[in-house]
């Protein structure tokens, strides 16, 4: 048996193992924005934690930003700063604003539609989700079909439990040091 | 003689001189003793009275006044400001030409009519003047031992860091590489290599011999996943204890850390905390001290404390228990 995270599961990790991920960005957001005060959300760090001594084969961010915006848009930029780490960002132009609040759509059948292709196509052994929702479980059942192992990994607040018995693996990203801390600029009269 | 009976006698021997008292008394109350200097603009001579700008009279034809110059001058208002026609420049000259009496009378005279002026002055070029020379003999004496002492001190630190490194590996004899032992004394190193799988470093375990922990500054290139697992015991000996100190809200002190970059990640939990040595970090270590800013935020700080932490394998960087 493996040992991930210090719990017990089935699976052993072999480094010639395929991964992608998938990371629902804005379900991950929700869930450490009170932290970004004084760290920065590291999704670079998270994926390697995630993927230990295996071999990434593509790393997948799922996001919604508003139609006819600038290109200083902070959305935007953050999206490409993404894509020069390496990710491949799908941002879906599908927030809308409804009953008072805006609302995205489309993301995550987006996701879901990717998942089930390239498992399909045999592009990757173990899928990682990095998402607690609930909607993802019928896609995961579905590339579970096609052979591959999934592994989920949300925050404990946002962790269902049918999601959490449907995945093969699953990380409780509230132990996971992947949120980024510096030290205070010079501007700021660092004093060592 | 007072000033009638002098009027008097002067009637007698030149006749009516064709001035009154008043008159006369009234021309010597404009007689003043004025210092000119550059306006603030630096473009006109002038010189000022009771709070009022006093100019040179344009009419006045006579001796040039210049800068910094004392002159007994007649003066007139002109709407808000005075003009000014000088009779004569005072100077030393005119000072030693006089018996003592008169010298007195006249510097007092000065004296009172610029007394602020002349204190503000003689106020600033006094404490110019003492500060510069204290500073002078406190320079002499006191930096040349401050600077001996900043130097005693860097390499106190620096062998104390030395020796601490050394113990923790274990092979006080063996050179390590990237460690400077001192400014004159320092190691040829090869090139940095890549990061490969460090199979090589580790000593078999049949030998006996205890794997060493060695820094790496991560030079692989940040898309490219550097996580490897070393084959190495799983559990972590205390060769791989560090020691981690609080002693800030926001500071860390970290005992044999080399100065330079370090990535540094803390769990939403805020329970964790893993340090990696990177050139592309973003916390930096000076003389083993780590601020990471907002720490004291996130984990509420009380008293100075050592914090659990030894390296973790999983992360590939010190692990401390917040």
């Amino acid at each position: 048996m493996g040992d991930s995270g210090g719990t017990l599961t089935l699976f052993s990790e072999h480094s010639y193992s395929r991964v992608m991920v998938f990371i629902d960005y804005r379900n991950i957001y929700e869930n450490i924005r009170l932290l970004e005060s004084n760290t920065r959300l590291d999704l670079f760090r998270l994926t390697q934690i995630l993927m230990g001594n295996r071999d990434l084969v593509g790393a997948y961010v799922f996001d919604a930003r508003m139609q006819f915006v600038t290109k200083d848009d902070a959305t935007i930029n953050m999206h490409n700063r993404l894509r020069e780490l390496g990710f491949r960002v799908i941002a879906r132009e599908s927030i809308e604003y409804r009953d008072g609040a805006y609302v995205q759509k489309e993301v995550d059948v987006s996701m879901a539609c990717e998942m089930l292709e390239h498992a399909l196509t045999n592009h990757f052994d173990i899928a990682i989700v990095v998402s607690g929702d609930r909607d993802f479980v019928p896609v995961i059942q579905k590339v579970q079909a096609a052979g591959k192992r999934v592994e989920v990994a949300a925050f404990s607040e946002s962790y269902n439990e049918e999601t959490k018995r449907a995945a093969d693996v699953y990380y409780m990203l509230d132990e996971l040091p992947f949120m980024s801390m510096s030290s205070p600029t010079c501007q700021q009269g660092v004093d060592y | 003689m007072d000033f009638m009976e002098f009027k008097k006698s002067m009637i007698d021997q030149f006749g009516d001189l064709g001035f009154t008292e008043e008159e006369l008394m009234s021309e010597v109350r404009r007689l003043k003793i004025l210092r000119f200097d550059l306006d603030k603009k630096g473009l006109n001579i002038v010189s000022q009275f009771e709070g009022t700008i006093v100019f040179i009279d344009p009419k006045y034809d006579g001796e040039q006044v210049n800068r910094g110059e004392i002159w007994l001058c007649s003066i007139r208002s002109v709407s808000t400001v005075y003009n000014a026609i000088p009779l004569r420049r005072i100077n030393a000259s005119i000072l030693m030409g006089l018996d003592e009496g008169m010298r007195r009378s006249i510097v007092d005279s000065l004296w009172k009519s610029n007394r602020v002026q002349f204190e503000e002055i003689f106020k600033e070029m006094y404490s110019e003047e003492v500060y510069a020379r204290a500073y002078a003999e406190a320079s002499e004496k006191y930096i040349s031992q401050i600077r001996e002492k900043d130097a005693r001190i860097t390499e106190l630190e620096r062998n104390l860091n030395q020796s601490m490194y050394m113990i923790r590996s274990r092979s006080p004899t063996e050179q390590q590489d990237g460690i400077q032992l001192r400014s004159d004394d320092v190691v040829e190193t090869e090139p940095e290599k890549p990061v490969e799988k460090p199979s090589s470093h580790v000593a078999s375990p049949s030998t006996g011999d205890a794997p060493v922990f060695q820094w790496r500054d991560g030079y692989v290139a940040p898309g490219v996943p550097e996580l490897r697992y070393w084959d190495e015991p799983r559990n972590s000996g205390p060769e791989y204890r560090f020691d981690i100190e609080r002693v800030a809200p926001d500071t860390l002190r970290c005992e044999g850390f080399p100065d330079g970059k370090y990535f540094v990640h803390i769990s939403p939990r805020k329970n964790i905390l893993v340090i990696r040595k990177h050139n592309f970090g973003s916390a930096l270590c000076i003389e083993g001290r780590m601020r990471l800013e907002g720490l004291g935020e996130l984990v509420p700080f009380t008293q100075k404390e050592m914090l659990v932490s030894e390296y973790n394998r999983k992360y590939d960087g010190v692990l401390v228990h917040l």
